[in-house]
């Protein structure tokens, strides 16, 4: 059985590859875009006489927009896609008529992306930024800032298979997935590293699963934050992923008896 | 004749702008995620100049109201945008083929194309835009004379922009038949505007006025309203947004007559 999830992940893997300039031109505009943060703060730390901003160090605060690029590289998934287009032909009736559970199928479906992502573009960005913007890297912020990563990838994934589901219900989803890419962009740390904001908003940020989208993994491996902070935000995402896997499997086992075959 | 063309081919954009409008509203719930979508989208820019111009000095002698009045215009220009084409959308539908009954209507293929696309919930934002483009303007010292300037070349930029943008839009489905990377150079575009073009150096501030000219509807305008523009430059940005708007729109025609349908 696992191995017919391995042949849908290779079999999506060379789709993926098969317009590698595209892919290849995301990846570089995703890195061009922080490179304009560098100019914007730059002329911002220019004006302030030095000082930090916020407590931030210069470089640090422009390598925690790269290291956000990274991040939203490691978060990109298919699974919203993919399951609209089931839904809206009838395909997803042949899909869960197969031997294989159609959640699995999914994400197989969709892990291409990030991979060719991680490979060709998250890796040299972290090595090159490591190099040039003299990020102080041990092997545990680098763990840390990994397994950081990993909860990103599990929460990115698990909220688009919950909007993927809501299309039963609703139809279209492009719209709450750009919604939720909105609400990313912005209480994630998207904007700025949360640190930045008033003291009354940090209690809810942090409490948010929205900042391991950005800011949680910038954070740790620019050095922005504690170990114990990040500790204690690592413990707030795994009890999102926990929440959110038990609420996609009940969404997911009341919702699927209501797709019809003919489609949308 | 050339009159009755004209007016022929903006009854056509003015038709299907309605049947985009009224497609759009036939997914209730899509359309008012989309508007809150939207309006998230204007919360970000305000907080992120809000939490910058709370945490240091500003940027480049830029006063925080005028700051607003740059990045609530720059929204406002890439709302405008939007709501004329959804890039990825374009490509990909030249790539199936969708678009070869645009391209043989019996009428401007340019206009014809641009009746076929846009996100047309992303008026919220543009209305979004507007008003924080009204908070700031009591808080600067402008005439009605400069806001006259300002909307006049605004409008002159915005137009120069869709031009352009078109233009490589179909440059895209040209060179690479996918245009999903497109949004994250509209993304890259939208970021650039949302700053004084100076911040990007000579070399950033060229691409911003003679390659994709985001400049000619942020920058210069802002700079317009705030009495930095004097009469002659005025009227010289004003003819190269003519200039861009018209290379953009023969550059486009150019690679139509080229169009090799995907379809099939």
């Amino acid at each position: 059985m696992a191995n017919s999830y391995v042949a849908l992940f290779k079999t999506a893997f060379k789709d993926t590859l098969a317009y590698k300039s595209s892919l290849l031109l995301t990846a570089v505009f995703l890195i061009v875009a922080p490179l304009l943060l560098v100019y914007v703060w730059k002329a911002v730390y220019a004006n302030n006489s030095g000082v930090a901003v916020g407590g931030i160090p210069f470089n640090q605060m422009y390598a925690y927009f790269f290291f956000n690029s990274v991040c939203y590289l490691v978060a990109a998934t298919w699974v919203v896609w993919i399951m609209r287009d089931d839904l809206k032909s009838g395909v997803i009736a042949v899909d869960l008529a197969r031997p294989q559970r159609y959640p699995l199928s999914l994400f197989a479906a969709s892990l291409p992306q990030p991979v060719f992502n991680i490979i060709f573009a998250a890796i040299p960005i972290t090595v090159l930024l490591i190099v040039l913007a003299g990020i102080h890297v041990t092997m545990l912020s680098l763990l840390m800032f990994t397994a950081a990563l990993a909860v990103t990838w599990a929460i990115s994934n698990l909220f688009a298979f919950i909007i993927g589901i809501l299309g039963i219900y609703i139809t279209e989803v492009e719209g709450l997935y750009n919604a939720f890419g909105g609400l990313v962009y912005m209480l994630g740390g998207g904007i700025l590293p949360l640190t930045l904001f008033p003291a009354f908003a940090k209690p809810i940020l942090f409490a948010l699963p929205f900042q391991f989208m950005a800011f949680v993994p910038s954070a740790i491996i620019t050095g922005m934050i504690s170990v114990q902070t990040y500790l204690n935000l690592m413990a707030v995402g795994v009890v999102w992923v926990v929440v959110l896997l038990t609420a996609a499997w009940l969404f997911w086992s009341r919702a699927k008896s209501k797709i019809n075959a003919v489609g949308i | 004749m050339m009159a009755d063309d004209i007016r022929h081919n903006i009854r056509v954009y003015v038709a299907a702008q309605k049947t985009h409008l009224k497609e759009a509203i036939s997914y209730r719930a899509q359309f008012l995620i989309y508007i809150g979508y939207f309006l998230i989208l204007s919360a970000s820019n305000l907080i992120g100049v809000t939490i910058i111009y709370g945490n240091s000095n500003g940027i480049l002698g830029w006063s925080y109201y005028q700051m607003l009045i740059l990045t609530a215009t720059a929204a406002l220009l890439f709302n405008l945008v939007l709501f004329t084409m959804d890039p990825g959308w374009f490509v990909n539908s030249m790539a199936r083929g969708d678009m070869d009954i645009a391209l043989s209507r019996p009428i401007n293929s340019v206009v014809s194309l641009l009746s076929e696309t846009g996100s047309k919930e992303i008026l919220s934002a543009a209305l979004g835009s507007l008003l924080v483009i009204g908070y700031a303007l009591p808080h600067i010292s402008s005439t009605p004379l400069q806001l006259f300037g300002f909307a006049v070349m605004f409008l002159f930029g915005l137009t120069a922009i869709i031009s352009v943008w078109l233009f490589m839009v179909v440059l895209s489905y040209h060179l690479f038949k996918k245009g999903g990377f497109m949004y994250t150079l509209q993304g890259i575009f939208a970021i650039s505007g949302q700053y004084p073009k100076a911040l990007f150096g000579f070399g950033g501030g060229l691409l911003l006025t003679f390659v994709f000219p985001v400049a000619l509807a942020t920058t210069y305008p802002a700079e317009t309203l705030f009495g930095a523009i004097g009469v002659y430059e005025y009227a010289a940005i004003l003819l190269l947004c003519v200039a861009m708007a018209v290379l953009g729109y023969l550059g486009t025609k150019e690679l139509l007559r080229h169009y090799c349908s995907g379809g099939g």
